[in-house]
């Protein structure tokens, strides 16, 4: 995607709110499903930590 | 993407929403709700902040003239968990709201709902918690650390943890959200060493705040049932240990403090080269610098327990481990001196924030040094000495960093040039006051004043006097501020450019100044050269 | 200039002289006090070396790095027609800057570290001190004595009336008045002072009756936590006779600011004397029992001993 030629002087990196290109809009589904994997692990990593902090507990018992 | 920029007759509110209430109460937008963040942060600032007077007019002079020992108790308390969770944190989230998207290029956050309710869960929180003090049993007093057993002598600790569990909450869904946005939203070509410092500091924060913060909400969790459950993992009567809920506490403390430090690194590394019109110094070593610290600060939780009998063994490793943290926070002192060498440097507010940023967060350091080693903190440990250290790399480094940054984006937030003159009266009386306030303490915590305490010997008294009208002029300061962000957000007449800087580079200076509601709907093409490290291979 | 004025300007700067030179002239803590103090035990020295010598190596590096800082701040500015320069990479200073901190560190842990060794090594103790934090006062029973133990010599040992009624909010009344001798000892003396032999290993075992408090005497050099539960042990050998005031370390609620500890150190004649009193009283009939109920400590032991005095 880099080097696109014939860019403005001055870029302003907007456009209509709609977009309309199927490269857009693949690109745009797999930024989803990115984020949807992403959030899955982050969100175990939070639930094993707070239940260390009980883990913890028990092993120095 | 030849249809990126053809658009040139953006407004002020492209595309927000008209109602009040629409705009700020049920808002998705990244920079609407960085700018709440923002807002809600300066608030409970001045809040925090008129806590912090109160505790400095009472120090004023030996003998207690204002309040009972108990209250003063409960504003300590209440000063460090409104300044931490409520002014630092929120401030740091929301420029990581306002800033991420625009320095990769991605339209908005990674999740824009949840975005929404990390911000509006706070005000939730801080209302919860700040009411105790109104309440017949008073806040909570017994330190922001609420340490077992004192802390379940006290009447408000239910509301204490049920905001701390809210602000924990707040803060995770924050954290996830700024990892999904720029693990998958940067625009194609922002590779991630192509990334800002500031960027990459707020990736590797969230980790830290992913990690912790569950910590801290099992600990509170644990105090709320030993206190009403009749669980016994803290009282010593019922086997249990009050030593566990401080190991527990400090790991997740210790991150914290730097949770409340690395974006303010990532801030300075961004100010400095701007000004210094030179790229950063030793990008790749400042990136693993901040991720070496990160990782370090998960195992050097127990020097802040060296007093409380640990093994030898324990104590020695947890020495070593908190002296390694002193290298990469060398080196990183060290590249931003080496960026401004041979640069060509000028001097407008956010720089000047930023080299008092580097001096007066190295003296913090120093002095973080010197209480890490064990025999040494014998006797700095909960003396004014640990006051004025985490004040110093708080004060003068996280919120002067805040502080910068808030000079240094302003006018791509808002559209108008701040005053200048103004912005450096309060650079002025905040660098000068700030010193007058925070140094007396290390002679006092060194010459043997307990901290937490409402009265004292004579001995301390000039000092103590000393500090307390820094205090007040340091806190008078900050009204400028306020004059200067309104004015400059709402009065100005000077116009921003779009490059705002003569030297700022960067995705955020190529929109227009104020940015538009929306930007990088679609993906912008990324040159490197207009990257502040677009060519690094250092 | 007043008279008056240049009176106190005057000691105003002797002070801050004592206070940068002089050091052991007065009493610690004392006005316009700089630094840590020296100690009076065998071990204080520990902390004090390193608190100098870590201070001595920040001084010297932040002279170097900010003063290449405001160099740079000089020779760099854009009003002096200084153009930026292009690199942003050194490995050879990169790898100087990283080793040389290392070394330093490696110095300085290994000071360190020869103070932890020497400070946990409570053995060989010729005395042993059982010292009890309360809400908001400490408990010294004594244990031990050149090997023979002692029994029923324990005693509370709270802030003195006069700072006391100093203190209440409203009081009206002035902490600079507040004084033994020369000395001001507001909020910094006790009814009944810990009387301790010098010259003489004492092994304290610390622990909390209520909360976590911690036992801090400066001139000894360290604090340790008292904790509910748990028993912590440490040691002191005073070398000289004499006062020591400390406070409590650890917020343990309200009054936490107001419970002092102060050492008496006596010669060790003196000491024996002083322990055979105590164990005299507490034989007798009418004395009420060392172990009696911690928070209601008959009024006449509180009051049979006069507030610690100097030497
Ligand atoms: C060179 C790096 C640092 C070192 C070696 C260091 C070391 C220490 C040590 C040993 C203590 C415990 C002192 C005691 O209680 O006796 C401490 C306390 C503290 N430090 Fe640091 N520190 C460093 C940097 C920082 C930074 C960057 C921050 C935050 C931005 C910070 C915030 C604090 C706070 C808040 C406390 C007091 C916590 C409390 O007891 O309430 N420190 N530091
Ligand atoms: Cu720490
Ligand atoms: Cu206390």
């Amino acid at each position: 995607m880099p080097e696109a030629a014939g860019r403005p002087e001055k870029p302003i990196h907007m456009t209509q709110p709609k977009m309309q290109h199927a490269a857009i809009d693949q690109y745009d589904a797999e930024r989803r499903k990115g984020v949807r994997r992403t959030v899955k692990i982050l969100v175990v990593i939070a639930a094993a930590f707070f239940l260390v902090s009980f883990v913890q507990i028990v092993l120095m018992k | 993407m030849s249809h990126a920029a053809t658009h040139d007759h953006h407004d002020d509110h492209h595309g927000a929403p008209k109602s009040f209430f629409q705009r700020w109460f049920m808002s998705t937008n990244h920079k609407d709700i960085g700018t709440l963040y923002l807002v809600f942060a300066l608030v409970m600032f001045f809040i925090g902040g008129s806590f912090a007077m109160l505790i400095r007019a009472e120090l004023f002079t030996p003998g207690m003239q204002l309040m009972q020992p108990y209250f003063f108790n409960q504003l300590t308390t209440m000063h460090a968990l409104v300044m931490i969770f409520g002014a630092i944190m929120p401030a740091f989230v929301g420029l990581g709201n306002w800033m991420i998207p625009l320095m990769v290029g991605a339209p908005d956050m990674a999740l824009p709902r949840m975005n929404n309710l990390s911000f509006w869960i706070l005000p939730f929180a801080f209302t919860l918690m700040l009411s105790t003090l109104f309440m017949a049993g008073g806040g909570p007093a017994g330190g922001w650390t609420m340490y077992p057993p004192l802390s379940l002598q006290s009447d408000s600790l239910a509301y204490v943890v049920f905001a701390v569990h809210l602000m924990g909450i707040s803060s995770i869904m924050g954290a996830i959200n700024i990892i999904a946005t720029i693990l998958n939203m940067r625009a194609p070509g922002m590779e991630l060493l192509k990334m800002p410092v500031f960027v990459w500091s707020w990736l590797i924060t969230a980790f830290l705040l992913i990690a912790v913060m569950p910590v801290l909400a099992g600990a509170v969790t644990m105090l709320l049932t030993d206190k009403y459950f009749g669980t016994n993992f803290f009282n010593p009567g019922g086997g249990g240990d009050p030593v566990l809920y401080q190991h527990i506490f400090w790991f997740f403390g210790h991150p914290e403090v730097y949770i409340m430090i690395l974006p303010a690194f990532g801030i300075i590394s961004e100010i400095i080269p701007t000004f210094a019109r030179k790229p950063i110094f030793g990008y790749k070593a400042m990136v693993f610098a901040i991720a070496s610290i990160a990782f370090l600060s998960f195992i050097v939780w127990a020097h802040h327990m060296f007093a409380v009998g640990l093994p030898m063994g324990a104590e020695i490793f947890f020495m070593y481990a908190t002296m390694l943290i002193a290298v990469p926070t060398g080196v990183k002192v060290f590249n931003w001196v080496s960026t401004m060498w041979g640069g060509s440097m000028t001097f407008e507010t956010p720089m000047l924030f930023a080299i008092a940023f580097v001096i007066l967060f190295t003296i913090g350091g120093f002095s973080g040094l010197m209480l890490a080693l064990v025999p040494a903190d014998f006797q700095y440990h909960d003396t004014y000495f640990v006051v004025a250290h985490f004040h110093y790399v708080l004060v003068t480094g996280a919120l002067f960093a805040i502080i910068a940054a808030t000079y240094y984006w302003l006018p791509k937030w808002s559209g108008r040039m701040y005053s200048e003159f103004w912005a450096k009266m309060h650079f002025w009386n905040s660098v000068i006051w700030v010193n007058v306030l925070f140094f007396p303490q290390h002679f006092l915590g060194l010459a043997g004043m307990p901290r937490r305490i409402p009265d004292y010997n004579v001995a301390f008294a000039n000092f103590n006097m000393i500090s307390s009208i820094g205090g007040f002029l340091f806190g008078a300061s900050q009204l400028i501020f306020l004059g200067v962000l309104i004015h400059g957000v709402w009065f100005s007449k000077k116009k921003a450019t779009d490059r705002v800087w003569e030297g700022a580079k960067g995705l955020e200076w190529t929109v227009p100044s104020p940015a538009p509601h929306h930007t990088f709907d679609v993906p912008p093409v990324i040159h490197d050269d207009e990257l502040a490290h677009g060519h690094v291979n250092d | 200039m007043t008279s008056g004025g240049i009176r106190r300007s005057f000691t105003a700067w002797a002070a801050l002289a004592l206070a940068l030179f002089g050091g052991v002239a007065q009493a610690d803590p004392h006005p316009y006090q700089l630094n840590m103090q020296r100690g009076a035990s065998t071990w204080s020295q520990v902390p004090y070396d390193l608190n100098n010598i870590s201070l001595g190596v920040c001084v010297v590096i932040g002279i170097l790095v900010f003063g290449a800082m405001f160099i740079a701040m000089f020779r760099f500015r854009k009003s002096r027609g200084a153009v930026a320069e292009k690199w942003s990479h050194n490995t050879m200073l990169e790898i100087v800057w990283t080793t040389i901190p290392v070394i330093i560190l490696i110095v300085l842990a290994y000071l360190a570290t020869g103070g932890i060794t020497s400070w946990s090594d409570t053995t060989g103790s010729q005395m042993t001190v059982k010292v009890t934090g309360y809400q908001w006062k400490w408990r010294y029973d004594y244990v031990d004595y050149l090997g023979k133990p002692i029994s029923k010599v324990g005693f509370m040992s709270k802030l003195d009336t006069q700072s006391d009624q100093t203190r209440q909010l409203g009081s009206g009344m002035d902490p600079y008045a507040v004084k033994v001798g020369d000395e001001n000892t507001y909020l910094l003396n006790v009814d009944k002072p810990l009387v301790v032999p010098v010259d003489t290993k004492i092994r304290f075992v610390i622990t909390g009756a209520d909360v976590i408090h911690s036992w801090w005497v400066p001139a000894l050099g360290w604090k340790l936590d008292a904790i509910p539960g748990i028993i912590n042990a440490a040691w002191t050998n005073i070398k000289e006779p004499g006062t020591y005031r400390g406070q409590c370390a650890e917020l343990c609620g309200q009054d936490h600011g107001f419970m002092p500890i102060v050492v008496v150190a006596k010669s060790k004649p003196d000491f024996a004397k002083w322990l055979a009193e105590q164990e005299a009283q507490s034989a007798a009939p009418a004395a009420a029992p060392a172990a009696a109920s911690t928070a209601a400590a008959p009024a006449a032991e509180q009051t049979a001993t006069a507030p610690a005095t100097a030497k």
